[in-house]
């Protein structure tokens, strides 16, 4: 395909461009600066601003640039007099009502209209009259409002129609008295509302927690990765004397684009929280006393190496933990002889650990989601657990690929959903068989015997079973399972269907996982059933099994019961250890009435590490900024540990480069499971119920204050 | 003496010129029967667009393009496209077209559905103007009705294959709706605000079809077009606008009221026939084509002819043929400020300019009415003029400057006076 060129002039000089461009990216391109306030290369060109008007030869007025495409012989002068002219116009219109409250706003320093006032401003006003001003809404508290300041550049709303999907503010009124408002006054509750604040030009929108706390130009800013959810979003932390005063996105575009969840924004606030641990504790005399880091550590060891029944001590760490802790940590069990390690605290059905994959996956790029033209989502509340994954699939909606859902709550979804199959969370994974059976009819496949003899036995497909099925076939398909998914009784047979789905209508497959890092956790090691990079070992007990078990010795890193589907098991376990041993940032009502040693570890925001992201990218983060508390980084106490355990050092210079090359082998030799798992699950009596919402998934999430007001936090778990 | 209500006030005087009996009887829907009996649908779409060319026929919504040519723009997109009328006749000034809602509905009737049917638009909205919601949109509904009972619209008309569905649309109130991709965007139950051009509705109209915006008188005009022919058309007016308009004579007149006249009658002319000034006045100034169009004093006016090429050449245009009359004694400031506060409070508010401006202008001209005008103001009103004048989506902002513009121009010395004597009026 070869893009058609044409030929303009730019500031007298030549250019042959490709044609179907506005001017303004070509521009941008070129590095010729054209200012702007409504234009944004991530929304729809409004061209109400007018800030971008340019001279071109040929016409009689200034062209605006975002709207105008180039077109063969256009003369374009940026810098001419009748461009600075109309430029000049427009900023004496924008500012003629625009409040003179630089000072205490909180965009300051960091404000498009302010920027743009010192190059196309005049020193003083010729607008002598009353400035108009307009009332502000309360949004809820993510999103603070000064509505005089707007400029009507319709951004926000832009993004609520078409990136947000779900409009939530519009503009109201006429002329002078235009409003950006919500229609009936109340809070903007998308998960992915905060972007507003970033989008909005002027002081209009702010985010509220932030509020007159400091000001931008004090802040410095540190490269991070998001550690809430699988999606591996890219952020940047600012900070002003080692404490973060705000998250912002980082563009990454086959990421997370220019956006972030508002969980990945305001969650940091938790670190925050009163019940932060910070210093090393042991229980004596039934009261937990300081003592020092390494003492905690040596009690630790030297239990740990005294308890001769290695099958009664057990370790659960969280998959929000970074890599290179979870690979230390394993290390250490490992070294320890302890294989009870797990890290799958919201997994019941383990029946099919022996056809697990090296690591769960989504198996495509996060960014090719947008191009597949048929989507089946299975057991996921998408929007929910990974708000910028359902961010990519409803992308591809607007390219009209067709979205089908099993789920067991009907939930709002910002993509139109064609079969919606409104399943008891019981009946999933047979949902999920019919359309295996379903497509098992529509395709000419060759299938060993024992899986057809299973699908036979199944109930006969609906209509919508059928449709859902045929929609894969023939079509860039992608069949993906979520956290509810995960949760369920009979996972392992959902996981088994959607592989043998894939393989039968050559649909890629994956699976959304619980926090930042399970990926991280599978290759580490955190699991029973498999060492680091795939080794085999003996098989331990699973995170179930563990906290079923007579334990000598509990040891829970970064994990608290309410991280846990099985809640009550682990508090019972929790009680019942004869020693508990928490490594944990955070301290809580069981910690402190059953924990005997208790080691303080910072968040990820302030320590150093990788997360392995959902699609299988390793991205590292380094917060030597900043320090909640003058604690040691994780990994230090992790080496310390095994120093003082004299266990073998763990290789630790090539690791990321070693996983990295792990992560792409493992990727090149995908062998499509089509298995059933081996045990068919039987339906325990353990009764277990999706606990989460948007803003309870993790230990900070669940402290953030400006998060724990939203609405959607009070929305109660379900039964 | 001119001859005046030859075509779409043909019936103009009958009291039950409404009724489609009336209608049919004085040769209505002739045009369209034929259309519809034509053995060679292709040829004769083309035959409508020739004709329509050959008449002359240019928009009587304000631009003047020349209709046939707009129509021949229409592609054949094999989809869903359609014909749309802009009745909301908003332009201060303005009131041909509510009388022809009212008295010869059926003329704009037959004229879309012929418009439709020339351009493969099976569907036509006719969108009315929300303050007619008490006399013509009753009058306007009933005679949709009277058409789908004679059987002269819907589906397979006349037995034949042709289809062609017209809807009314009652707009809610506001004058930019009279802008055509603000109609359209109003239309599509969206606020009504113009949408930025290239695409042109012909290629991304009403929900992104082809489509085509027609003004009501000049759609009223297209059956009697077909029906007597383009040369009985063209040889009304004159060569380079032929036809006839209706003027709608405002102000300081005897008669006011609607007129259709052939194009390039004398100004002179004109304001015999609506009665000469009130009072035995003398003319001060003319705003001759609603009040967006730029305001003439007496001795350049009368010197015109009202065709566009005259008042273009004059300085002014033709517009909408809306004819405000000034007599001696008006004050043009406190006229200015009347018609800034109206595109203050009917800007739209999307463009910065425009939105900004045009209350800047009104609370200019406010407080010099007021008799707190500063010596700066009039230097500041056309700057603010000139700064809104080609800088907006749509040319509402232009509408807005020029008045400031062409006031300032040719009255310059009222103004002055009155920001020096803190606000009495020179011509009082």
């Amino acid at each position: 395909m070869t893009e058609k060129k044409v030929n303009i002039t730019i500031d007298g000089i030549e250019h042959s461009v490709e044609q179907d461009q506005m001017l303004i990216e070509v521009t941008d391109q070129l590095g010729v600066y054209i200012p702007r306030f409504c234009y944004h290369k991530k929304l729809s060109i409004a061209a109400n601003c007018r800030m971008c008007l340019v001279e071109e030869e040929h016409t009689k007025n200034a062209i605006p640039a975002c709207a105008t495409p180039v077109s063969e012989g256009m003369v374009i002068k940026t810098k001419s007099k009748n461009s600075q002219t109309a430029q000049q116009a427009t900023m004496e219109f924008l500012l003629i009502n625009h409040p003179l409250d630089c000072p205490i706003c909180d965009q300051g320093g960091e404000c498009e209209l302010q920027d743009l006032a010192y190059l196309y401003g005049k020193n003083s006003s010729r607008f002598d009259i009353q400035k108009q001003t307009k009332p502000n809404d309360n949004l809820g508290p993510l999103i603070s409002t000064d509505m005089s300041r707007c400029i009507m550049c319709t951004r926000c709303v832009r993004f609520g129609t078409e990136v947000a999907g779900l409009p939530e503010i519009g503009t109201m009124g006429r002329g002078e008295s235009s409003t950006i408002s919500t229609f009936v006054e109340s809070s903007i509750d998308h998960e992915l509302s905060g972007n507003i604040i970033d989008l909005c030009p002027v002081g209009a929108l702010n985010n509220k927690p932030y509020r007159y706390t400091d000001r931008t130009w004090e802040l410095d800013q540190i490269d991070s990765i998001s550690p809430h959810d699988c999606a591996g979003s890219n952020i940047y932390l600012h900070v002003k004397n080692n404490l973060i005063k705000r998250v912002v996105p980082k563009v990454n575009e086959s990421i997370n684009e220019t956006w972030i969840s508002d969980r990945d924004r305001f969650a940091f606030d938790g670190i925050y929280s009163e019940d932060r641990a910070n210093h090393p504790l042991v229980r004596k005399n039934n009261e937990l006393t300081h003592i020092s880091q390494n003492e905690g550590i040596s009690m630790l060891i030297d239990k740990l190496q005294a308890i001769k029944d290695k099958n009664s001590i057990s370790a659960l760490i969280s998959p929000a933990s970074s890599f290179e802790e979870q690979l230390l940590f394993s290390h250490l069990m490992a070294e320890n002889q302890v294989s009870n390690i797990d890290h799958r605290v919201n997994q019941i059905d383990f029946s099919g650990d022996a056809l697990d994959p090296l690591f769960p996956s989504l198996n495509i790029p996060l960014n090719e989601i947008k191009d597949m033209d048929s989507i089946l989502i299975i057991g996921s509340t998408i929007r929910k657990e990974t708000p910028i994954i359902a961010h990519w699939i409803k992308k591809a909606a607007d390219r009209n690929c067709e979205i089908n859902i099993i789920n067991h709550s009907l939930d709002e979804y910002h993509f139109p959903i064609e079969n919606y199959l409104l399943s008891e969370t019981s009946l999933i994974a047979e949902n999920t068989g019919l359309i295996v059976k379903a497509a098992l009819s529509l395709m000419n496949k060759e299938f060993p015997d024992h899986i057809l003899e299973h699908l036979s036995k199944l109930k006969e497909p609906s209509p919508a079973h059928i449709k859902t099925a045929n929609s894969l076939i023939g079509k860039k398909s992608f069949v993906i399972s979520g956290l509810v998914a995960r949760n369920n009784k009979y996972y392992s047979l959902i996981r088994s269907y959607i592989d043998i789905l894939s393989s039968m209508t050559d649909s890629s497959s994956g699976e959304i996982t619980f926090s930042a890092n399970t990926a991280g956790a599978y290759i580490s090691g955190c699991i029973p059933h498999r060492s680091s990079f795939g080794r085999t070992k003996d098989i331990g007990l699973n995170a179930l099994q563990i906290s079923n078990n007579n334990n000598q010795m509990l040891i829970l890193y970064n994990i608290e019961p309410d991280d846990c589907l099985f809640k009550d098991e682990l508090c019972k376990a929790i009680e019942s250890a004869e020693t508990l041993v928490v490594f944990t940032p955070f301290m809580n009502d069981f910690f402190n009435e059953h924990a005997d040693i208790v080691i303080p570890i910072k968040t990820p925001y302030e320590t150093c590490g990788s997360f392995i992201n959902a699609t299988g990218v390793l991205q590292s983060f380094n917060h030597g900024l900043v320090q909640q508390n003058s604690l040691q980084y994780n990994q230090d106490i992790l080496f310390d540990s095994l120093d003082y355990a004299k266990a073998e050092p763990l290789p630790f210079e090539d690791i990321i480069s070693k996983t990295q090359l792990f992560i792409a082998e493992s990727k090149a030799n995908i062998n499509p499971n089509t298995e059933l798992p081996s045990i068919n699950p039987i339906a325990d009596t353990l009764e277990c119920s999706n606990n989460y919402n948007l803003y309870n998934i993790d230990s900070i999430v669940r402290r953030s204050q400006p998060l724990q007001l939203t609405k959607e936090s009070k929305i109660e778990p379900e039964s | 003496m001119t001859e005046i209500n030859k075509v779409i006030f043909s019936n103009h005087e009958d009291a039950a010129s409404a009724s489609i009996e009336k209608y049919i009887s004085s040769g209505g829907y002739s045009a369209w029967k034929k259309i519809i009996q034509s053995s060679d649908q292709t040829k004769a779409r083309e035959y409508i667009i020739n004709e329509v060319k050959a008449s002359g026929l240019r928009g009587r919504g304000g631009a003047g393009f020349p209709t046939g040519k707009k129509w021949s723009f229409m592609p054949n997109s094999g989809k869903q496209q359609y014909i749309v009328c802009n009745s909301d006749e908003s332009e201060p000034g303005t009131c041909h077209d509510r009388e022809i809602l009212q008295r010869n509905p059926h003329a704009l009737i037959e004229g879309m559905a012929i418009g439709g049917f020339a351009i493969n638009a099976t569907v036509g909205y006719n969108y009315v103007r929300g303050e007619f919601i008490g006399d013509c949109y009753p009058q306007i509904e009933k005679s949709l009705e009277e058409a789908y009972e004679y059987g002269l619209l819907g589906k397979n008309i006349l037995s034949s294959s042709i289809n062609f569905d017209l809807y009314n649309y009652l707009g809610a109130g506001a004058y930019i709706c009279g802008e055509e991709t603000g109609l359209l965007e109003s239309l599509e139950g969206k606020q009504g605000k113009p949408r930025f051009k290239p695409p042109f509705p012909a290629n991304y109209g009403l929900y992104g079809a082809p489509t085509t915006v027609n003004n009501t008188q000049t759609l009223a005009t297209i059956p009697k077009i077909i029906e007597k022919g383009a040369e009985w058309y063209s040889s009304m007016g004159t060569e380079k606008s032929p036809g006839t308009i209706i003027f709608s004579v405002s102000g300081h007149i005897n008669k006011p009221g609607n007129y259709e006249l052939p194009l390039g009658i004398s100004f002179n002319e004109l304001m015999d026939i609506s009665g000469g000034i009130i009072d035995g006045k003398k003319l001060k100034a003319v705003i001759p084509g609603g009040s967006s169009t730029k305001v003439l004093p007496a001795d350049i006016i009368s010197k015109c002819t009202m065709d566009y090429e005259s008042l273009e050449e004059a300085g002014s245009a033709l517009g909408t043929g809306a004819v405000v009359v000034m007599a001696e004694g008006t004050c043009m400031v406190e006229m200015l400020k009347r018609i800034s506060r109206f595109y203050y409070a009917e800007s739209c508010g999307q463009c910065t300019p425009c939105r900004e401006g045009t209350g800047w202008l009104y609370r200019i001209l406010l407080r010099i009415t007021e008799g707190r005008g500063q010596e700066t103001d009039i230097n500041l009103l056309i700057d603010v003029a000139n700064r809104i004048e080609g800088n907006t989506i749509c040319a509402f902002g232009d509408a807005s400057a020029w008045p400031v513009q062409s006031f300032l121009h040719h009255y310059f010395e009222e103004f002055e006076f009155m920001i020096k004597n803190k606000g009495k009026s020179k011509a009082a």
